[in-house]
Protein backbone atom coordinates (compact mmCIF):
# COMPACT_ATOMS: atom_id res chain seq x y z
CA UNK A 1 0.00 0.00 0.00
CA UNK A 2 2.87 2.35 0.50
CA UNK A 3 4.09 2.45 -3.43
CA UNK A 4 0.22 2.86 -4.19
CA UNK A 5 0.17 6.02 -1.94
CA UNK A 6 3.44 7.00 -3.20
CA UNK A 7 2.24 6.71 -7.14
CA UNK A 8 -1.45 8.83 -5.90
CA UNK A 9 0.66 11.68 -4.51
CA UNK A 10 3.40 11.68 -7.12
CA UNK A 11 1.29 10.77 -10.12
CA UNK A 12 4.17 12.66 -12.29
CA UNK A 13 6.51 9.65 -11.00
CA UNK A 14 4.44 7.25 -12.60
CA UNK A 15 4.86 6.95 -16.19
CA UNK A 16 2.07 4.40 -16.64
CA UNK A 17 -0.06 7.39 -15.92
CA UNK A 18 1.00 9.53 -18.70
CA UNK A 19 -0.32 6.98 -20.88
CA UNK A 20 -2.74 8.03 -23.47
CA UNK A 21 -5.23 6.14 -21.59
CA UNK A 22 -5.26 9.19 -19.02
CA UNK A 23 -4.84 10.11 -15.73
CA UNK A 24 -6.07 8.64 -12.70
CA UNK A 25 -6.30 5.53 -10.26
CA UNK A 26 -3.65 3.12 -11.15
CA UNK A 27 -2.50 0.88 -13.85
CA UNK A 28 -3.80 -3.01 -14.35
CA UNK A 29 -0.01 -4.04 -13.76
CA UNK A 30 0.16 -2.73 -10.23
CA UNK A 31 -3.02 -4.19 -9.54
CA UNK A 32 -1.08 -7.53 -10.30
CA UNK A 33 1.36 -6.67 -7.87
CA UNK A 34 -0.66 -5.09 -5.30
CA UNK A 35 -2.68 -8.70 -5.30
CA UNK A 36 1.11 -10.60 -4.97
CA UNK A 37 1.30 -8.67 -1.67
CA UNK A 38 -2.13 -9.28 -0.10
CA UNK A 39 -1.92 -12.85 -1.17
CA UNK A 40 1.37 -12.82 1.06
CA UNK A 41 3.88 -13.64 -2.03
CA UNK A 42 7.24 -12.96 -1.39
CA UNK A 43 8.80 -14.77 -4.40
CA UNK A 44 8.19 -14.73 -8.03
CA UNK A 45 10.02 -16.99 -10.88
CA UNK A 46 9.94 -15.57 -14.15
CA UNK A 47 11.58 -14.67 -17.14
CA UNK A 48 10.23 -11.14 -19.25
CA UNK A 49 9.18 -10.85 -22.65
CA UNK A 50 7.14 -8.24 -25.04
CA UNK A 51 3.74 -9.13 -23.42
CA UNK A 52 4.42 -8.84 -20.02
CA UNK A 53 7.07 -6.04 -20.17
CA UNK A 54 4.50 -3.67 -18.12
CA UNK A 55 4.07 -5.71 -15.44
CA UNK A 56 8.16 -5.72 -15.02
CA UNK A 57 8.10 -2.29 -15.37
CA UNK A 58 5.65 -2.03 -12.22
CA UNK A 59 7.70 -4.89 -10.42
CA UNK A 60 10.76 -2.35 -10.32
CA UNK A 61 9.17 0.48 -7.82
CA UNK A 62 8.12 -3.38 -5.43
CA UNK A 63 11.42 -4.74 -5.75
CA UNK A 64 11.63 -4.16 -2.06
CA UNK A 65 8.82 -6.75 -1.32
CA UNK A 66 9.09 -8.81 -4.27
CA UNK A 67 11.67 -10.76 -4.71
CA UNK A 68 11.99 -11.81 -8.58
CA UNK A 69 14.34 -14.59 -9.71
CA UNK A 70 14.78 -14.47 -13.11
CA UNK A 71 15.70 -18.06 -14.41
CA UNK A 72 16.74 -19.25 -17.58
CA UNK A 73 13.38 -21.17 -19.23
CA UNK A 74 10.00 -20.67 -18.41
CA UNK A 75 9.86 -24.29 -17.21
CA UNK A 76 12.42 -23.52 -14.66
CA UNK A 77 10.18 -21.00 -13.42
CA UNK A 78 6.86 -22.92 -12.99
CA UNK A 79 8.97 -25.69 -11.51
CA UNK A 80 10.83 -23.72 -9.13
CA UNK A 81 7.28 -22.24 -8.33
CA UNK A 82 5.96 -26.02 -7.85
CA UNK A 83 9.38 -26.54 -5.38
CA UNK A 84 8.29 -23.89 -3.44
CA UNK A 85 4.62 -24.78 -2.54
CA UNK A 86 5.98 -28.20 -1.71
CA UNK A 87 8.23 -27.04 0.53
CA UNK A 88 6.36 -24.24 1.66
CA UNK A 89 2.88 -25.47 1.57
CA UNK A 90 1.94 -22.20 0.07
CA UNK A 91 1.31 -20.64 -3.35
CA UNK A 92 4.29 -20.76 -5.75
CA UNK A 93 4.14 -18.01 -8.21
CA UNK A 94 5.30 -17.24 -12.08
CA UNK A 95 5.74 -14.92 -14.33
CA UNK A 96 6.06 -15.71 -18.33
CA UNK A 97 5.59 -14.12 -21.65
CA UNK A 98 2.94 -14.53 -24.43
CA UNK A 99 3.24 -16.90 -27.07
CA UNK A 100 6.74 -19.34 -26.11
CA UNK A 101 6.85 -18.21 -23.08
CA UNK A 102 3.06 -19.30 -21.87
CA UNK A 103 3.97 -22.68 -24.07
CA UNK A 104 7.13 -23.02 -22.05
CA UNK A 105 4.82 -23.50 -19.21
CA UNK A 106 2.91 -26.64 -20.46
CA UNK A 107 4.75 -29.46 -18.91
CA UNK A 108 5.48 -27.53 -15.39
CA UNK A 109 1.28 -27.15 -16.08
CA UNK A 110 0.72 -30.56 -16.44
CA UNK A 111 2.97 -31.97 -13.35
CA UNK A 112 1.41 -29.27 -11.71
CA UNK A 113 -2.21 -30.71 -12.28
CA UNK A 114 -1.19 -34.03 -11.62
CA UNK A 115 0.50 -33.88 -8.17
CA UNK A 116 -2.45 -31.49 -7.27
CA UNK A 117 0.39 -28.20 -6.39
CA UNK A 118 -1.19 -24.92 -6.29
CA UNK A 119 1.12 -22.80 -8.60
CA UNK A 120 -0.26 -18.85 -10.15
CA UNK A 121 1.12 -18.11 -13.62
CA UNK A 122 0.25 -14.56 -14.66
CA UNK A 123 0.64 -14.46 -18.64
CA UNK A 124 1.65 -11.23 -20.69
CA UNK A 125 -0.61 -11.25 -23.57
CA UNK A 126 -1.08 -9.30 -27.24
CA UNK A 127 -3.39 -6.16 -27.32
CA UNK A 128 -6.96 -7.18 -27.16
CA UNK A 129 -7.80 -5.69 -30.54
CA UNK A 130 -5.12 -7.92 -31.98
CA UNK A 131 -6.22 -11.09 -30.75
CA UNK A 132 -7.05 -13.72 -32.98
CA UNK A 133 -4.98 -12.26 -35.91
CA UNK A 134 -1.99 -14.46 -35.48
CA UNK A 135 -0.24 -11.04 -33.66
CA UNK A 136 3.84 -11.21 -32.78
CA UNK A 137 3.88 -13.87 -30.05
CA UNK A 138 0.35 -14.28 -29.92
CA UNK A 139 -0.49 -18.14 -29.17
CA UNK A 140 -3.93 -19.10 -27.89
CA UNK A 141 -2.94 -19.47 -24.03
CA UNK A 142 -5.96 -20.52 -22.84
CA UNK A 143 -7.06 -23.55 -25.14
CA UNK A 144 -3.37 -25.07 -24.28
CA UNK A 145 -3.74 -24.94 -20.98
CA UNK A 146 -7.21 -26.05 -20.27
CA UNK A 147 -6.65 -29.72 -19.46
CA UNK A 148 -3.43 -28.77 -17.61
CA UNK A 149 -5.19 -26.35 -15.53
CA UNK A 150 -7.77 -26.19 -12.22
CA UNK A 151 -8.61 -23.26 -13.34
CA UNK A 152 -7.27 -20.45 -16.32
CA UNK A 153 -8.78 -17.45 -17.86
CA UNK A 154 -7.98 -14.27 -20.04
CA UNK A 155 -8.21 -10.34 -18.91
CA UNK A 156 -8.87 -8.10 -21.27
CA UNK A 157 -10.29 -5.25 -18.97
CA UNK A 158 -8.20 -4.23 -16.31
CA UNK A 159 -11.16 -3.44 -13.70
CA UNK A 160 -11.42 -7.54 -13.34
CA UNK A 161 -7.72 -7.72 -12.05
CA UNK A 162 -8.16 -7.86 -8.36
CA UNK A 163 -10.97 -9.77 -8.23
CA UNK A 164 -9.62 -12.01 -10.68
CA UNK A 165 -6.18 -12.43 -9.01
CA UNK A 166 -8.15 -13.43 -5.84
CA UNK A 167 -10.19 -15.67 -7.28
CA UNK A 168 -7.15 -17.55 -8.49
CA UNK A 169 -5.31 -17.67 -5.37
CA UNK A 170 -8.40 -19.10 -3.94
CA UNK A 171 -8.90 -22.02 -6.45
CA UNK A 172 -4.94 -22.70 -6.33
CA UNK A 173 -4.79 -23.31 -2.83
CA UNK A 174 -8.63 -24.77 -1.85
CA UNK A 175 -9.68 -28.16 -2.01
CA UNK A 176 -7.50 -29.90 -3.96
CA UNK A 177 -5.05 -27.80 -4.69
CA UNK A 178 -3.77 -27.09 -8.38
CA UNK A 179 -2.36 -24.56 -10.79
CA UNK A 180 -4.29 -21.42 -12.41
CA UNK A 181 -3.38 -19.71 -14.91
CA UNK A 182 -4.52 -16.01 -15.75
CA UNK A 183 -3.60 -14.48 -19.20
CA UNK A 184 -3.55 -10.26 -19.57
CA UNK A 185 -4.00 -8.61 -22.16
CA UNK A 186 -1.52 -5.75 -22.70
CA UNK A 187 -4.25 -3.19 -22.43
CA UNK A 188 -5.46 -4.28 -19.69
CA UNK A 189 -1.68 -4.22 -18.17
CA UNK A 190 -1.44 -0.55 -19.31
CA UNK A 191 -5.24 0.71 -18.59
CA UNK A 192 -5.60 2.52 -15.76
CA UNK A 193 -9.03 1.81 -13.32
CA UNK A 194 -10.38 3.24 -10.21
CA UNK A 195 -9.03 0.89 -7.46
CA UNK A 196 -10.94 -0.13 -4.54
CA UNK A 197 -8.50 -2.03 -3.02
CA UNK A 198 -8.02 -6.02 -2.64
CA UNK A 199 -10.47 -8.57 -1.40
CA UNK A 200 -9.72 -11.80 -0.62
CA UNK A 201 -11.82 -14.35 -2.18
CA UNK A 202 -13.29 -17.32 0.00
CA UNK A 203 -16.44 -18.35 -1.54
CA UNK A 204 -17.07 -18.78 -5.48
CA UNK A 205 -20.79 -20.06 -6.23
CA UNK A 206 -20.96 -23.66 -7.45
CA UNK A 207 -17.62 -24.20 -6.06
CA UNK A 208 -17.01 -26.48 -3.30
CA UNK A 209 -13.79 -27.41 -2.47
CA UNK A 210 -14.34 -29.16 0.49
CA UNK A 211 -17.14 -31.80 0.18
CA UNK A 212 -19.37 -31.64 3.27
CA UNK A 213 -18.44 -34.88 5.69
CA UNK A 214 -21.00 -37.45 6.33
CA UNK A 215 -21.16 -38.63 9.81
CA UNK A 216 -22.66 -41.92 8.74
CA UNK A 217 -19.87 -42.98 6.45
CA UNK A 218 -16.90 -41.76 9.26
CA UNK A 219 -19.12 -44.08 11.29
CA UNK A 220 -19.18 -46.75 8.92
CA UNK A 221 -15.32 -47.03 8.06
CA UNK A 222 -14.76 -47.20 11.58
CA UNK A 223 -16.71 -50.07 12.09
CA UNK A 224 -15.10 -52.02 9.37
CA UNK A 225 -11.48 -50.86 11.13
CA UNK A 226 -12.18 -52.37 14.56
CA UNK A 227 -13.90 -55.38 12.35
CA UNK A 228 -10.60 -56.20 10.84
CA UNK A 229 -7.89 -58.67 11.18
CA UNK A 230 -5.39 -57.46 8.86
CA UNK A 231 -6.23 -53.69 8.04
CA UNK A 232 -3.59 -51.85 6.09
CA UNK A 233 -3.39 -48.19 5.56
CA UNK A 234 -2.22 -46.54 2.23
CA UNK A 235 -1.47 -42.88 2.27
CA UNK A 236 -0.40 -39.93 -0.30
CA UNK A 237 0.12 -36.25 -0.38
CA UNK A 238 -2.86 -35.62 0.78
CA UNK A 239 -1.81 -35.86 4.33
CA UNK A 240 0.72 -33.15 3.27
CA UNK A 241 -1.22 -30.64 1.39
CA UNK A 242 -4.13 -31.40 4.09
CA UNK A 243 -1.97 -30.65 6.36
CA UNK A 244 -2.84 -33.16 8.71
CA UNK A 245 0.61 -34.88 9.48
CA UNK A 246 -0.44 -35.02 13.23
CA UNK A 247 -3.95 -35.95 13.01
CA UNK A 248 -2.91 -38.89 10.30
CA UNK A 249 -0.40 -40.14 13.04
CA UNK A 250 -2.96 -40.02 15.91
CA UNK A 251 -4.98 -42.31 13.74
CA UNK A 252 -2.69 -44.83 12.97
CA UNK A 253 -0.88 -44.95 16.65
CA UNK A 254 -4.53 -45.31 18.07
CA UNK A 255 -5.85 -47.44 15.48
CA UNK A 256 -2.22 -49.66 15.17
CA UNK A 257 -2.19 -50.24 11.42
CA UNK A 258 1.04 -50.44 9.91
CA UNK A 259 0.96 -47.78 7.07
CA UNK A 260 2.00 -47.35 3.54
CA UNK A 261 2.94 -44.11 1.59
CA UNK A 262 3.23 -43.17 -2.14
CA UNK A 263 5.73 -41.10 -4.05
CA UNK A 264 4.40 -37.91 -3.13
CA UNK A 265 2.85 -39.15 0.29
CA UNK A 266 6.72 -39.89 1.96
CA UNK A 267 7.43 -38.17 4.66
CA UNK A 268 4.14 -37.08 6.10
CA UNK A 269 5.35 -39.42 8.87
CA UNK A 270 8.80 -39.70 10.07
CA UNK A 271 10.24 -42.67 7.58
CA UNK A 272 11.58 -44.69 10.64
CA UNK A 273 7.99 -44.42 12.55
CA UNK A 274 7.16 -47.84 13.86
CA UNK A 275 4.14 -48.25 12.04
CA UNK A 276 5.69 -47.39 8.56
CA UNK A 277 6.02 -49.79 6.35
CA UNK A 278 7.58 -48.31 3.62
CA UNK A 279 6.85 -47.19 0.21
CA UNK A 280 4.47 -48.33 -2.65
CA UNK A 281 4.99 -48.72 -6.23
CA UNK A 282 6.05 -50.26 -9.31
CA UNK A 283 9.25 -49.13 -7.50
CA UNK A 284 8.08 -49.55 -3.76
CA UNK A 285 8.85 -52.27 -1.00
CA UNK A 286 8.62 -55.44 -1.26
CA UNK A 287 6.31 -55.75 1.89
CA UNK A 288 3.53 -52.85 1.36
CA UNK A 289 3.01 -54.62 -2.61
CA UNK A 290 2.48 -57.94 -1.71
CA UNK A 291 0.84 -57.50 1.41
CA UNK A 292 -1.63 -54.94 -0.03
CA UNK A 293 -3.58 -58.15 -1.51
CA UNK A 294 -3.27 -59.82 2.25
CA UNK A 295 -5.06 -57.38 4.02
CA UNK A 296 -8.71 -57.44 4.54
CA UNK A 297 -9.40 -53.66 5.03
CA UNK A 298 -7.54 -51.12 2.72
CA UNK A 299 -7.76 -47.91 4.11
CA UNK A 300 -6.32 -45.33 1.60
CA UNK A 301 -5.92 -41.72 2.59
CA UNK A 302 -5.54 -38.87 0.53
CA UNK A 303 -4.40 -40.58 -2.65
CA UNK A 304 -5.46 -42.02 -5.70
CA UNK A 305 -4.65 -45.27 -6.85
CA UNK A 306 -2.05 -43.85 -9.31
CA UNK A 307 -1.33 -47.16 -12.00
CA UNK A 308 2.34 -46.90 -10.49
CA UNK A 309 0.75 -48.04 -7.61
CA UNK A 310 -2.51 -50.52 -8.20
CA UNK A 311 -0.33 -52.20 -10.82
CA UNK A 312 -2.78 -54.66 -12.57
CA UNK A 313 -6.21 -53.18 -11.49
CA UNK A 314 -8.14 -57.17 -11.59
CA UNK A 315 -5.48 -58.15 -9.12
CA UNK A 316 -5.44 -55.19 -6.92
CA UNK A 317 -6.45 -55.97 -2.95
CA UNK A 318 -9.83 -57.62 -4.53
CA UNK A 319 -10.16 -59.77 -1.03
CA UNK A 320 -10.16 -56.31 0.70
CA UNK A 321 -13.18 -53.91 2.20
CA UNK A 322 -12.00 -50.69 1.14
CA UNK A 323 -12.12 -47.25 2.70
CA UNK A 324 -11.33 -44.20 0.60
CA UNK A 325 -10.44 -40.78 2.56
CA UNK A 326 -10.06 -38.25 -0.13
CA UNK A 327 -11.04 -34.35 -0.58
CA UNK A 328 -11.77 -34.88 -4.45
CA UNK A 329 -15.20 -36.72 -4.96
CA UNK A 330 -14.34 -37.84 -8.86
CA UNK A 331 -11.42 -40.03 -7.23
CA UNK A 332 -13.50 -42.01 -5.07
CA UNK A 333 -14.30 -45.23 -7.52
CA UNK A 334 -12.54 -43.78 -10.23
CA UNK A 335 -9.79 -46.81 -10.54
CA UNK A 336 -10.66 -48.83 -6.96
CA UNK A 337 -13.97 -49.53 -6.32
CA UNK A 338 -15.03 -48.37 -2.57
CA UNK A 339 -16.69 -50.11 0.32
CA UNK A 340 -16.92 -46.74 2.19
CA UNK A 341 -16.47 -43.13 0.30
CA UNK A 342 -15.40 -40.82 3.38
CA UNK A 343 -15.56 -37.77 1.34
CA UNK A 344 -13.61 -34.89 2.80
CA UNK A 345 -10.73 -32.50 4.22
CA UNK A 346 -8.83 -35.35 6.16
CA UNK A 347 -7.68 -33.08 8.82
CA UNK A 348 -11.61 -32.65 9.34
CA UNK A 349 -12.13 -36.46 8.82
CA UNK A 350 -9.59 -38.23 10.17
CA UNK A 351 -9.93 -36.86 14.03
CA UNK A 352 -13.74 -37.97 13.58
CA UNK A 353 -11.78 -41.31 12.79
CA UNK A 354 -9.33 -42.04 15.44
CA UNK A 355 -12.40 -40.63 18.06
CA UNK A 356 -14.25 -43.67 16.84
CA UNK A 357 -11.75 -46.41 16.52
CA UNK A 358 -10.35 -48.77 18.93
CA UNK A 359 -7.03 -49.08 20.53
CA UNK A 360 -5.44 -52.38 18.74
CA UNK A 361 -2.07 -53.54 18.01
CA UNK A 362 -2.01 -56.45 15.68
CA UNK A 363 1.63 -58.18 16.14
CA UNK A 364 1.12 -61.20 13.72
CA UNK A 365 -0.08 -58.76 11.09
CA UNK A 366 2.88 -56.42 11.36
CA UNK A 367 5.37 -59.39 12.02
CA UNK A 368 4.45 -59.68 7.87
CA UNK A 369 5.83 -56.82 7.30
CA UNK A 370 8.88 -57.54 8.97
CA UNK A 371 9.47 -60.67 7.56
CA UNK A 372 9.08 -58.86 4.04
CA UNK A 373 11.40 -56.34 5.15
CA UNK A 374 14.39 -58.82 6.22
CA UNK A 375 13.73 -60.44 2.64
CA UNK A 376 14.06 -57.57 0.62
CA UNK A 377 17.06 -56.92 2.92
CA UNK A 378 18.67 -60.17 2.13
CA UNK A 379 17.81 -60.18 -1.98
CA UNK A 380 18.24 -56.68 -2.88
CA UNK A 381 19.40 -53.74 0.26
CA UNK A 382 22.65 -56.12 1.50
CA UNK A 383 24.12 -56.41 -2.46
CA UNK A 384 22.81 -52.47 -2.51
CA UNK A 385 24.36 -51.33 0.43
CA UNK A 386 27.27 -53.40 0.65
CA UNK A 387 28.28 -54.30 -2.69
CA UNK A 388 31.05 -56.75 -3.42
CA UNK A 389 32.63 -54.55 -6.05
CA UNK A 390 34.54 -51.48 -5.72
CA UNK A 391 31.86 -50.25 -8.19
CA UNK A 392 29.74 -47.12 -6.49
CA UNK A 393 26.19 -47.97 -6.03
CA UNK A 394 23.17 -45.22 -5.98
CA UNK A 395 21.97 -46.58 -2.86
CA UNK A 396 25.48 -46.29 -1.07
CA UNK A 397 25.19 -42.30 -1.89
CA UNK A 398 21.94 -41.84 -0.87
CA UNK A 399 22.85 -43.72 2.52
CA UNK A 400 25.65 -41.38 3.17
CA UNK A 401 23.30 -38.37 2.80
CA UNK A 402 21.52 -39.63 5.50
CA UNK A 403 24.18 -40.20 7.20
CA UNK A 404 25.58 -36.59 6.71
CA UNK A 405 22.01 -35.05 6.60
CA UNK A 406 20.52 -36.91 9.77
CA UNK A 407 17.01 -37.23 7.85
CA UNK A 408 16.72 -33.23 8.23
CA UNK A 409 17.39 -32.73 4.40
CA UNK A 410 14.76 -31.97 1.96
CA UNK A 411 15.30 -34.07 -0.96
CA UNK A 412 14.15 -33.07 -4.67
CA UNK A 413 15.06 -35.68 -7.13
CA UNK A 414 14.22 -36.02 -10.98
CA UNK A 415 13.12 -38.71 -12.74
CA UNK A 416 14.49 -42.07 -13.46
CA UNK A 417 16.30 -45.12 -11.77
CA UNK A 418 17.83 -42.62 -8.92
CA UNK A 419 14.68 -41.17 -8.13
CA UNK A 420 13.49 -44.68 -7.16
CA UNK A 421 16.79 -45.28 -5.51
CA UNK A 422 16.83 -41.84 -3.62
CA UNK A 423 12.91 -42.50 -2.98
CA UNK A 424 13.80 -46.23 -0.87
CA UNK A 425 16.60 -45.12 0.69
CA UNK A 426 16.09 -41.77 1.83
CA UNK A 427 15.24 -41.22 5.46
CA UNK A 428 13.11 -38.09 6.94
CA UNK A 429 12.13 -37.17 10.04
CA UNK A 430 9.61 -34.20 8.94
CA UNK A 431 7.24 -33.20 6.29
CA UNK A 432 7.51 -31.88 2.83
CA UNK A 433 11.05 -33.15 2.78
CA UNK A 434 10.41 -35.26 -0.60
CA UNK A 435 10.16 -33.37 -3.48
CA UNK A 436 9.66 -35.18 -6.38
CA UNK A 437 7.87 -35.30 -9.91
CA UNK A 438 5.27 -37.89 -9.32
CA UNK A 439 2.71 -37.80 -11.66
CA UNK A 440 4.03 -36.85 -14.92
CA UNK A 441 7.63 -38.31 -14.34
CA UNK A 442 8.96 -35.17 -15.96
CA UNK A 443 12.42 -35.17 -16.04
CA UNK A 444 14.36 -31.86 -15.92
CA UNK A 445 11.90 -31.08 -12.71
CA UNK A 446 15.23 -31.22 -9.91
CA UNK A 447 17.41 -28.65 -10.46
CA UNK A 448 14.70 -25.63 -11.04
CA UNK A 449 12.48 -27.04 -8.58
CA UNK A 450 15.26 -27.17 -5.97
CA UNK A 451 16.01 -23.70 -6.77
CA UNK A 452 11.89 -22.95 -5.45
CA UNK A 453 12.30 -25.52 -2.62
CA UNK A 454 15.07 -23.44 -1.15
CA UNK A 455 12.57 -20.14 -1.15
CA UNK A 456 9.91 -21.99 -0.25
CA UNK A 457 12.01 -23.01 2.93
CA UNK A 458 15.23 -21.62 3.46
CA UNK A 459 16.31 -22.83 7.01
CA UNK A 460 16.49 -26.37 5.61
CA UNK A 461 19.46 -28.05 3.50
CA UNK A 462 18.51 -28.85 -0.16
CA UNK A 463 19.71 -32.07 -1.65
CA UNK A 464 18.93 -32.04 -5.34
CA UNK A 465 19.36 -36.04 -6.77
CA UNK A 466 19.63 -35.87 -10.45
CA UNK A 467 20.43 -38.34 -13.01
CA UNK A 468 22.91 -37.33 -15.81
CA UNK A 469 20.12 -37.64 -18.43
CA UNK A 470 17.35 -35.54 -16.31
CA UNK A 471 20.31 -33.01 -15.52
CA UNK A 472 20.89 -32.34 -19.27
CA UNK A 473 17.29 -30.76 -19.65
CA UNK A 474 17.01 -27.87 -17.33
CA UNK A 475 21.09 -27.83 -16.64
CA UNK A 476 20.90 -23.72 -17.69
CA UNK A 477 19.39 -23.04 -14.10
CA UNK A 478 22.89 -23.46 -12.97
CA UNK A 479 23.03 -19.80 -13.95
CA UNK A 480 20.05 -19.00 -12.06
CA UNK A 481 21.66 -20.19 -9.05
CA UNK A 482 24.80 -18.74 -9.39
CA UNK A 483 23.63 -15.33 -10.10
CA UNK A 484 21.29 -15.24 -7.51
CA UNK A 485 23.54 -17.67 -4.83
CA UNK A 486 21.32 -20.08 -4.17
CA UNK A 487 22.76 -22.20 -1.34
CA UNK A 488 21.59 -25.82 -3.29
CA UNK A 489 23.60 -29.17 -3.01
CA UNK A 490 23.71 -30.76 -6.46
CA UNK A 491 24.30 -34.79 -6.32
CA UNK A 492 24.42 -35.98 -9.82
CA UNK A 493 24.29 -39.43 -10.13
CA UNK A 494 25.85 -40.66 -12.93
CA UNK A 495 25.56 -44.19 -14.53
CA UNK A 496 26.09 -42.93 -18.26
CA UNK A 497 22.91 -44.23 -19.21
CA UNK A 498 18.96 -43.31 -19.42
CA UNK A 499 19.26 -46.31 -16.34
CA UNK A 500 15.66 -46.17 -16.08
CA UNK A 501 15.10 -47.08 -19.88
CA UNK A 502 17.78 -48.99 -20.12
CA UNK A 503 16.65 -51.35 -17.27
CA UNK A 504 13.08 -51.52 -19.34
CA UNK A 505 14.88 -52.21 -22.39
CA UNK A 506 16.81 -54.97 -20.37
CA UNK A 507 14.06 -56.42 -18.88
CA UNK A 508 11.07 -56.30 -21.36
CA UNK A 509 12.43 -55.57 -24.59
CA UNK A 510 15.40 -57.68 -24.52
CA UNK A 511 16.60 -55.26 -27.68
CA UNK A 512 20.21 -53.77 -27.41
CA UNK A 513 19.46 -50.42 -28.47
CA UNK A 514 20.55 -48.77 -25.14
CA UNK A 515 21.20 -45.17 -25.23
CA UNK A 516 24.83 -44.06 -23.39
CA UNK A 517 24.05 -40.76 -22.69
CA UNK A 518 27.63 -38.74 -22.14
CA UNK A 519 27.48 -35.80 -19.78
CA UNK A 520 31.21 -35.97 -19.27
CA UNK A 521 31.71 -33.93 -22.36
CA UNK A 522 29.65 -31.11 -21.40
CA UNK A 523 30.61 -30.71 -17.78
CA UNK A 524 34.53 -31.10 -18.95
CA UNK A 525 35.14 -31.45 -22.55
CA UNK A 526 33.47 -29.37 -24.36
CA UNK A 527 36.25 -27.12 -25.88
CA UNK A 528 35.26 -23.48 -24.83
CA UNK A 529 37.88 -20.93 -25.11
CA UNK A 530 36.62 -17.73 -24.11
CA UNK A 531 36.97 -15.65 -27.47
CA UNK A 532 37.05 -11.99 -27.89
CA UNK A 533 36.40 -10.24 -30.73
CA UNK A 534 39.97 -9.53 -31.27
CA UNK A 535 41.08 -13.01 -31.20
CA UNK A 536 38.34 -14.58 -32.88
CA UNK A 537 38.99 -12.75 -36.01
CA UNK A 538 42.51 -13.28 -35.62
CA UNK A 539 41.85 -16.84 -35.16
CA UNK A 540 39.32 -17.22 -38.34
CA UNK A 541 42.57 -15.55 -40.54
CA UNK A 542 44.38 -18.09 -39.25
CA UNK B 1 29.59 -30.32 -0.08
CA UNK B 2 27.24 -29.89 2.73
CA UNK B 3 29.50 -28.11 4.81
CA UNK B 4 30.48 -25.74 2.32
CA UNK B 5 28.76 -22.53 2.36
CA UNK B 6 26.43 -21.68 -0.90
CA UNK B 7 25.87 -24.15 -3.63
CA UNK B 8 27.71 -26.90 -5.00
CA UNK B 9 27.87 -29.84 -8.05
CA UNK B 10 28.76 -33.00 -7.07
CA UNK B 11 29.13 -35.33 -9.58
CA UNK B 12 29.30 -39.35 -8.49
CA UNK B 13 30.10 -42.24 -11.39
CA UNK B 14 27.64 -45.13 -10.33
CA UNK B 15 27.53 -48.52 -11.48
CA UNK B 16 26.27 -48.38 -15.20
CA UNK B 17 24.06 -51.52 -15.89
CA UNK B 18 22.27 -51.66 -12.10
CA UNK B 19 18.74 -52.29 -11.91
CA UNK B 20 16.02 -51.17 -9.71
CA UNK B 21 14.36 -53.77 -7.43
CA UNK B 22 12.05 -54.44 -5.61
CA UNK B 23 9.56 -54.14 -9.48
CA UNK B 24 5.87 -54.77 -9.93
CA UNK B 25 6.80 -55.03 -13.63
CA UNK B 26 4.66 -53.80 -16.40
CA UNK B 27 1.04 -55.19 -16.77
CA UNK B 28 1.05 -57.77 -13.20
CA UNK B 29 -0.34 -57.49 -9.90
CA UNK B 30 1.14 -55.88 -7.34
CA UNK B 31 1.69 -59.31 -5.54
CA UNK B 32 3.53 -60.37 -8.37
CA UNK B 33 6.46 -58.12 -6.78
CA UNK B 34 9.68 -59.64 -7.63
CA UNK B 35 12.99 -59.14 -6.29
CA UNK B 36 15.10 -59.50 -8.76
CA UNK B 37 15.90 -60.30 -12.26
CA UNK B 38 15.50 -63.71 -12.75
CA UNK B 39 11.72 -64.02 -10.92
CA UNK B 40 10.39 -62.24 -13.93
CA UNK B 41 8.03 -64.53 -15.79
C1 LIG C 1 10.79 -35.22 -20.18
C2 LIG C 1 10.91 -36.70 -20.15
N1 LIG C 1 11.32 -37.36 -21.25
C3 LIG C 1 11.45 -38.72 -21.23
C4 LIG C 1 11.17 -39.43 -20.11
C5 LIG C 1 11.30 -40.96 -20.09
N2 LIG C 1 12.31 -41.38 -19.12
C6 LIG C 1 12.00 -41.79 -17.87
S1 LIG C 1 13.34 -42.15 -16.95
C7 LIG C 1 14.38 -41.83 -18.22
C8 LIG C 1 15.85 -41.98 -18.05
C9 LIG C 1 16.43 -41.00 -17.08
O1 LIG C 1 17.83 -41.04 -17.18
P1 LIG C 1 18.72 -40.34 -16.08
O2 LIG C 1 18.27 -38.94 -15.88
O3 LIG C 1 20.16 -40.52 -16.44
O4 LIG C 1 18.35 -41.13 -14.76
P2 LIG C 1 18.68 -42.67 -14.39
O5 LIG C 1 17.48 -43.46 -14.73
O6 LIG C 1 19.87 -43.09 -15.20
O7 LIG C 1 18.96 -42.63 -12.95
C10 LIG C 1 13.67 -41.43 -19.36
C11 LIG C 1 14.27 -41.09 -20.65
C12 LIG C 1 10.72 -38.70 -18.99
N3 LIG C 1 10.37 -39.29 -17.85
N4 LIG C 1 10.62 -37.34 -19.03
MG1 LIG D 1 21.49 -41.94 -15.83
Amino acid sequence: METLQKIKETPKENTLAKTPLGYGGISGSIAVLEAFIAEGVSTIFGYPGGAIMLIYDALYDYHDRLNHILVRHEQGAIHAAQGYARTSGDVGVVFATSGPGATNLVTGLADAMIDSTPVVCVTGQVFAHLLGTDAFQETDVINITTPVTKWNYQVTDATEIPAVLAKAFYIARSGRPGPVLIDITKNAQLQLFDYEGYEKCNHIRSYRPAPIVRKEYVEEAAKLINEAERPFVIFGQGVILGKAEKEFKAFIEKAGIPAAWTILGMSAIPTDHPLGVGMLGMHGNYGPNLLTNECDVLIAVGMRFDDRVTGRLDKYAKQAKVIHLDIDPSEIDKNVKTTVPVWGDCKETLPMLTKLVEHKVYPQWIQKFADCIAKEKEKVIKQELNPSSEILTMGEVIELVNELTKGDAIIVTDVGQHQMVACRYAKYNQSKSNVTSGGLGTMGFALPAAIGAKFGDKKRTVVAVIGDGGFQMTLQELGTIMQFDIDIKILILNNEFLGMVRQWQELFHQKDIHLPISLARILYNWPAPIVSKVNLFAKEKN
Amino acid sequence: MLNHKGSYLLEVMVGKENNVFPMVPQGKGVSEVVLCKEDIQ
